[in-house]
């Protein structure tokens, strides 16, 4: 029996991922407390030794020395809980020792200055004016210099602990670079976002463009083609303008083509009367239906009868087979060529090739 | 609408090329606005050929003269295409330059909006990969310190 794998360094919980956890609050809230307690601590200690000195300026290097205490504290446990993320001892971080050190040597500095430098009168009691004098009040037993700088050793190792443990414990690499990436990649989408946006504006505008280039030349072509129908008009109008003053149907016939569909000239149908221009004698072309006039004047349109002209004739129906032209029909055209699908050329059966003799004789 | 569209575009860290944008959009705006040709005084024209044709004396026309005023017909159109085709021309020179404008814009745009792709690709990676850590997916299933203690 193989022994199970031990279980890896487990960097934090999935549930990270979600939100942020309230009990961060509470260790904030016990932070600053501490730095409430190192600025209390600190300034006793600097007064000490900043005696010529405003008080701005004292009361802004306690501030600095409780953040850079309280700082060394807390990196000390970061670097220690990185050590442990790495799968290494947490106490085998050189730069957590470093920082251990340093805070140390701050803290025991400032217990000998707290405990050797002499009291000022200043702040040392209390001064009360008693009938016009002022009456300073005697040194109390619990001002006793070692005393004091005892507590103060106390309360400053005290909240560098708790900041410390608070860095260790809160500190959590992979939560932090998951927070990190996902702030990163929240920015970049949004500026991804835009500059899409923008491009597809863009690209939306090209298609606008194009579009109004073909809107553009189908316009000008169909502008062309209405002034054309225009001249068209205008000619027409000319014409009829012209024929009326004329009050000639040899010159209005002349001047206007008949529609394609009334010009058949293959058919029985009388050719239109109307028709071909001709423009050296003003003689129409001679109709077949209508008799020749003798006059020489052409018949005007309305002699022609209503009923003669078709609007779209049918094709005419095929004649018989020219013989006497072509001489006698040959292949299919000498069965019938009316009505060919009824009875088809010989030929189709030469083209089997013994096909059905084949087959007479296999059986 | 039109306002949070207004502050979307002001939000765009590229407001240059949105102004740039901006200002093409408004002259192919202005182009679109321009008519196809411009239209000719077909009604002088008209009136002036009836008063040719009225003017003319009455015998003046015969069978073979019916064309008279088809080549003054053809010069009236051929004087609105000249002219249309001058407007349709000048037309295009313009839309040729917004068009060159607009293909400046757009290659310059790919480019950013091709960085910022792959800026958030990247961003991908990383959050994936931050995501693995945390469900410690990614470590190593030995520990030094607790293989120390369960070995011992």
């Amino acid at each position: 029996m193989t022994d199970p794998e031990p279980r890896g360094t487990v960097h934090g919980d999935l549930s990270q991922m979600a939100a942020r956890p309230m009990n961060g609050i509470l260790y904030f809230g016990v932070l600053a407390v501490a730095a409430g307690i190192d600025i209390a601590t600190f300034y006793q200690v600097l007064a000490l030794v900043m005696k010529n000195v405003p008080d701005e300026v004292v009361w802004l290097g306690v501030v600095g020395f409780t953040v850079t205490a309280l700082s060394l504290a807390h990196t000390m446990g970061v670097r220690m809980r990185e050590r442990a993320d790495s799968g290494e001892r947490a106490i085998s971080s050189g730069s957590a020792w470093l920082v251990g050190v340093i805070w140390l040597f701050v803290g025991v500095t400032a217990f000998i200055v707290r405990l050797v430098a002499a009291q000022p009168s200043v702040t040392g009691g209390t001064t009360i004016v008693e009938e016009g004098e002022q009456v300073t009040a005697p040194v109390a037993s619990s001002d006793n210099p070692l005393l004091a700088a005892l507590l103060f050793l106390a309360l400053y190792l005290a909240t560098g602990t708790v900041a410390a443990i608070a860095g260790y414990l809160r500190h959590n690499t992979a939560a932090k670079q998951y927070a990190v990436t996902l702030r990163s990649r929240a920015a970049a989408a949004k500026q991804a976002a835009s500059s899409v946006a923008d491009l597809t504006l863009a690209q939306q505008t090209k298609v606008a463009l194009d579009e109004e280039r073909r809107r553009r030349a189908e316009g000008w072509d169909m502008a062309q083609a209405e002034w054309h129908a225009i001249a068209r008009r205008l000619k027409q109008e000319a014409r009829l303008r012209l024929a009326a003053a004329a009050q000639d149907p040899s010159t209005t016939d002349a001047y206007f083509i008949p529609p394609q569909s009334l010009v058949n000239p293959t058919s029985g149908m009388p050719a239109p009367t109307s028709g071909m221009p001709a423009p050296t004698s003003g003689m129409p072309a001679p109709t077949s239906g209508v008799p020749s006039p003798t006059s020489g004047v052409p018949a005007p349109i309305s002699a022609v009868p209503a009923t003669t002209r078709v609007v779209n004739p049918p094709p005419p129906a095929p004649g018989p087979y020219p013989s006497a032209t072509y001489g006698a029909p040959v292949g299919r055209a000498s069965v019938d060529s009316s009505v060919p699908w009824i009875n088809p050329a010989p030929d189709h059966r030469d083209r089997d090739h013994g096909y059905t003799e084949r087959m007479d004789g296999g059986r | 609408m039109p306002s949070s569209r207004k502050s979307s575009t002001s939000s765009s860290p590229y407001l240059r090329t949105v102004t740039e944008l901006s200002t093409i959009v408004e002259e192919l705006r202005e182009i679109k606005n321009r008519p196809i040709a411009p239209q000719p005084d077909i009604a002088a024209a008209e009136r002036r050929l009836h008063e040719y044709i009225d003017a003319m004396l009455p015998g003046a026309v015969d069978a073979g003269t019916g064309h008279v005023f088809d080549d003054l017909i053809d010069a009236y159109v051929d004087e609105w295409c000249a002219a249309g085709f001058r407007h349709h021309n000048q037309v295009l020179a313009d839309l040729d330059i917004i068009a060159a404008q607009l293909e400046a814009h757009l290659a310059g745009h790919e480019q950013l909006a091709s960085s910022d792709k792959l800026r958030v690709r990247n961003s991908d990676y990383a959050l994936e990969s931050a995501m693995l850590r945390l469900a410690d997916d990614d470590l190593p299933t030995t520990n030094p310190v607790r293989g120390h203690r369960t070995g011992a």
